[in-house]
């Protein structure tokens, strides 16, 4: 039997964009912050480089506090994606495209890079992704990834909608529970 | 009962170890000269000034993904997918 149905790819597209937002922030948590030891919340205020021993341990705990504080949200955010998420591949019209999630997973993940980018680095400036005299070089590199990423994102997105996918549907087929055996 | 809410209490119980004052006192820098310092800059006249700014691109992300959300244009009626029940799973 067949069935014609209007694909809805909306709600497939938000909750990965938000899961792409969240995995970002924890890309540049892990990366830049832990295995890097760049790039803290608040690096312009509390500098770690260029500064005595003592002031830096102080400064790097006093980072650390803001940066789990940050990291806290990028968590929820993620959580906000994945209930999305579950929420969407129940639904009856959403297309389960493979293309249109990991598409919009790596747009979230550059609209993460690019707003990040734009506001603290550039806009208020509470922190550079290094406080070095060079800093608005690798200012620029982190928006070029998140251009690269939400460019290639919104691509894979529409390709995946050009694209025939199976469709997401509550347990049973018909919206029924289906007993545990 | 509900497997989810059976877990509740254990999870509630070790948050709460977690978080409790006989761990905190094993943090090696709290009771140092150190640890006050980070106190002070923690939680100074600035703790306000500075949790909006940490927390700043967050509402302009969540105002994004609701721009994509509605800002997205689904693929036109006329397009609508075929599907057989057997692509869908169905037996």
């Amino acid at each position: 039997m067949e069935a014609v149905r209007t694909p809805n790819y909306r709600p497939l597209i938000s909750a990965g964009t938000l899961q792409g937002v969240g995995l970002g922030g924890f890309v540049d948590g892990i990366v830049f912050h832990q295995l890097l030891q760049i790039h803290q919340m608040l690096t312009a205020k509390f500098p770690t480089r260029g500064v005595d021993a003592a002031t830096a341990v102080v400064n790097l705990e006093i980072n650390m506090f803001w940066d789990g504080l940050f990291h806290a949200v990028t968590w929820a955010m993620t959580i906000a994606g994945m209930t999305l998420m579950w929420r969407a591949v129940r639904r009856p019209d959403v297309p389960l495209s493979t293309r249109v999630l990991i598409g919009s997973q790596l747009l979230g993940w550059g609209l993460f890079n690019l707003v990040e980018g734009i506001i603290d680095h550039h806009v208020i400036h509470i922190h550079h992704v290094t406080e070095t005299a060079n800093h608005l070089v690798f200012d620029i590199a982190f928006l070029m990834s998140g251009v690269i990423l939400t460019v290639f994102g919104i691509w894979l997105i529409r390709s995946g909608q050009r694209t025939p996918a199976p469709f997401g549907r509550p347990a049973g087929g018909d919206g029924s529970v289906v007993a545990p055996r | 009962m509900n497997p989810i809410r059976r877990l509740i209490l254990p999870a509630v119980v070790a948050v709460g170890v977690t978080l409790s004052p006989a761990v905190a006192r094993a943090c090696p820098l709290c009771e140092t000269e150190t640890g006050a310092k980070v106190r002070a800059g923690i939680f100074g006249d600035d703790f306000g000034s500075n949790l909006l700014l940490t927390l700043l691109p967050f509402p302009v992300l969540a105002g994004l993904v609701l721009l994509v959300h509605y800002g997205f244009p689904n693929p036109k009626p006329g397009s609508a997918t075929r599907v057989t029940n057997a692509e869908r799973g169905d037996s």
